[in-house]
């Protein structure tokens, strides 16, 4: 596998091949204005999403009945850290102030060296999918995640070993949903895709309408990210501001997914659950395994494997991006070392970029050497079956966790 | 007098003629009474203004088969009252007898015991009721009840009085007078304004009240606020959609409850810092969330500190007004630097069906073992914050402990 083209900025070394140090398994880039002029098919253009001047920055104009979806404020800045107080900026970010890092992979690798960064999970911009989401034309709908999914490969083609691009899953129906999921990894060659509403429309994981989507998943091992929450209308966006670290809204779609068996149906379905950290997850697997154990027979629960915990099941086939959150790392033996993975969160406003190395030493530092280099590079590279990383996992490291009482 | 083991959390079962016995003449037969349901021959409770009589639910009654070692009589048992509702002849007598608790408590190796209301149940009507006059009578008769109770036992009984949700001067003057007839703590069921959903500037003067007479403030996880969304809309869709939300959530939100949204909004309102003595506890809430809660707050003030008005971090607010009660959490358990040794404190949520009785002390001490808690951290935790909390004078044990 070859190391990306050679980035011809002085004192920038091209990262040794295989050798990643610090990987960020959640980071996003912002659509360039340009998207859908390049990417959409001719008689999509009238339709597409554009770029205009909003309230004197840019947004997305996606319809008329929708919201125009503004600029997340930190891609100016490429962090909340770096903002200032007050904030420097309280209007709408106009595209032109936006980090060049942030659409263009050159500028990206750049980025990415000042932060120490040798690679990066990229996710695209929440508010502007959620509210494609939205729209009623779902021919419209597919197209543009197409043409989303053809740009982040061109993107990520720049240097495919530092730039993992995720493909987004269409949710206009399962069987778009099904032949998309094959085409991004079959033609398009990306390693993942974000699910931000389950294709057949439900509201919670596990219903068999969507199998047609999950058997191809199962098949092509691709890995499939849930973004903060899951659903037609919920936001994806990163929750910004002052607030405790709670368990998020995803993991409501979650635990119906391992109650009707859907894991024993995809053996091979790996989720990740992106940008919402993981310390909250101590808790919530030991309390769902407590209700299971004392109350399973007040709800349905269709499990192959009788003697399987819930936990089991959620240990085995989710894993966890996290940034501000010692405490997962504190607890790593309950939640299962191998399946948590460090995330820079950058552009957005809890990120440090670009002193994102000092954060990932400082979270992790009281793990030793070999469980910290698998938290910050070693977990995401094996998931994503990066080059030096084909082989994944090994079984025993992914099974490996210590169990609790459930008294 | 020395203690092994204070429950900072149990319940009782109001008596099924406490209302109408106690109620005054005029409200008599408007007030709380027990009704049979019509399909499953449960009990349940009713008043004037409620369409929807609250059953005893599977949480109101305990059976005897310990949940770690006998879970099959357990399931037994649920299954027979998921066909035919409970009733109170399924309930243990010691939920409404004080002498009877006592037995109950002796045999769970539980010392004393911190009583709260019984949930749900009567509460819905309560809280609903469209009459104040009627609503606070009925708080009236309860806290009358309460003190009624601790009297058979000080020593054993620490009892709440809830609080009316009819108005802060109700809710001012009814602490008053259960401090007065000798409760030592008190359970809100709303923001003391009365408001289900937001903390108000007029809250401050129940606050300071609280502060002065060193009065704990106890909120219990599912019943601070449950009502909200029935008050304002109790229409058949509503109470349908909240239904549903409940049955996609099950084991999952109901750990926390709104605890810590309540804690956010004192916090950020700047109540603990107005008012740094005041005792906030969070009872059934457990403890496993804290640490990451805590560590996700104070991070996002850090970052946005031109947002943040008040003086201090959050968990340095949390970590001086704020306790946490849990039955069984080993994660909890584990990370106890992390939420304080003194912030913690056991409470088995006697005679609810996720108590461990009548193991629940043995399972207790089993935990903190486990977790490698030293003798002192355990007696911390199993009593002796409890004990400081609600002022039961003790003698210092005579073994390592004295540092503690």
């Amino acid at each position: 596998m070859a190391v990306g083209p050679i980035v011809n900025t002085e004192g920038m070394e091209m990262a040794e091949k295989n050798k990643f140090k610090l990987i960020s398994a959640d980071a996003h880039i912002v659509e360039p204005a340009d998207i859908f002029e390049k990417y959409l098919p001719a008689e999509f253009r009238a339709s597409a999403p554009v770029l205009k001047d909003y309230k004197g920055g840019s947004a997305w104009f996606v319809a008329d009945d929708i919201e125009p979806v503004v600029l997340p404020r930190t891609t100016k800045t490429g962090s909340g850290y770096r903002e200032g107080t007050p904030l420097s900026t309280d209007g709408p970010i106009a595209y032109s102030d936006v980090l060049p890092a942030l659409y263009d992979p050159a500028e990206r690798l750049k980025a990415q060296y000042t932060d120490s960064i040798d690679a990066e999970v990229l996710y695209p911009t929440p508010g502007l999918w959620d509210a494609v989401k939205m729209l009623d034309d779902n021919a419209l709908k597919l197209a543009l995640v197409k043409a989303y999914n053809n740009w982040i490969a061109d993107f990520c083609a720049y240097a495919p070993d530092r730039l993992i691009g995720l493909g987004i899953v269409p949710t206009s129906s399962v069987e778009d949903a099904r032949d998309e999921a094959q085409r991004v990894a079959s033609e398009l060659g990306l390693r993942g895709m974000v699910l931000g509403a389950f294709p057949s429309g439900a509201a919670v994981g596990g219903n068999p309408d969507d199998d047609p989507f999950w058997e191809v998943v199962d098949r092509t091992g691709l890995v499939i990210s849930i973004h903060v929450a899951i659903g037609n209308d919920q936001s994806t966006m990163p929750f910004g501001g002052i607030g405790g670290g709670e368990k998020p809204q995803m993991t409501n779609a979650v635990q119906p997914m391992v109650a009707s068996g859907f894991f024993d149906r995809f053996e091979n379905v790996r989720l990740v659950l992106a940008h919402a950290d993981a310390g909250w997850a101590i808790h919530w697997l030991e309390f769902s395994d407590m209700y299971f154990l004392r109350h399973r027979h007040l709800s349905n629960y269709v499990l192959k494997h009788e003697d399987r915990l819930l936990s089991d099941y959620i240990r085995r086939h989710i894993w966890f991006t996290f940034h501000h959150d010692a405490t997962c790392v504190r607890n790593r033996h309950n939640l299962g070392p191998a399946h948590l993975m460090w995330a820079s969160h950058f552009p957005y406003d809890d990120t440090n970029w670009p002193d994102n190395r000092q954060q990932a030493t400082r979270v992790t530092a009281e793990a030793p050497e070999g469980v910290r280099d698998n938290l910050l590079a070693g977990n995401v590279a094996r998931l994503y079956r990066l080059p030096g990383f084909e082989q994944g996992f090994e079984e025993a490291a992914l099974k490996e966790f210590v169990p609790l009482v459930h008294y | 007098m020395q203690y092994k083991s204070i429950s900072a959390d149990g319940h009782v079962n109001e008596p099924p003629e406490l209302w109408v016995k106690n109620l005054p003449a005029k409200f008599r037969d408007r007030g709380p009474r027990i009704i049979e349901t019509v399909k499953t021959k449960g009990h349940a409770w009713i008043m004037e203004g409620q369409t929807r009589p609250s059953p005893m639910g599977f949480s109101s009654m305990y059976t005897r088969g310990s949940k770690r070692f006998d879970r099959a009589s357990l399931i037994d048992s649920f299954k027979q009252i998921k066909e035919r509702g409970v009733r109170y002849e399924d309930v243990f007598p010691g939920s409404y007898d004080a002498k009877e608790r006592i037995k109950e408590l002796i045999e769970d190796e539980t010392d004393a015991e911190v009583i709260f209301n019984g949930v749900q149940t009567v509460w819905n009507g309560i809280k609903l009721c469209p009459d104040k006059e009627l609503s606070l009578a009925c708080y009236k008769v309860y806290n009358d009840w309460m003190v009624e109770f601790q009297e058979t036992d000080p020593t054993r009984f620490i009892c709440n009085a809830t609080l009316p949700t009819t108005g802060l001067k109700d809710c001012m003057e009814e602490l008053r007078r259960c401090v007065d007839m000798g409760l030592r703590t008190v359970q809100l069921e709303a923001y003391p304004s009365g408001d289900f959903a937001n903390p108000t500037p007029e809250d401050d003067k129940f606050w300071a009240m609280c502060q002065e007479m060193d009065i704990p403030v106890n909120l219990h996880v599912q019943f601070f606020f449950p009502a909200g969304d029935l008050l304002s809309k109790p229409t058949a869709d509503a109470v349908a959609e909240m239904k549903q939300k409940m049955k996609t959530t099950r084991g999952l939100d109901i750990s926390a409850g709104h605890f810590n949204t309540v804690v956010q909004r004192l916090t950020s309102t700047g109540v603990f810092e107005r008012f740094p003595k005041l005792k906030f506890i969070g009872s059934e809430v457990h403890a496993g969330w804290v640490p990451y809660f805590m560590e996700k707050w104070d991070e996002s003030v850090r970052r946005n500190r031109s947002e943040w008005t008040q003086p201090l971090l959050p968990s340095e607010y949390v970590n001086r007004n704020v306790w946490f009660v849990y039955t069984v959490d080993e994660m909890g358990a584990e990370n106890r630097y992390n939420i304080g040794v003194d912030k913690m404190m056991w409470g088995p949520d006697f005679p609810h069906s996720s108590s461990c009785w009548p193991m629940d002390y043995q399972v207790g001490r089993e935990v903190l073992e486990r977790s490698g808690a030293t003798e002192s951290e355990i007696e911390r935790i199993m009593w002796k914050t409890c004990a400081d909390i609600f002022k039961l004078p003790y003698d210092e044990p005579s073994r390592i402990s004295k540092a503690a």
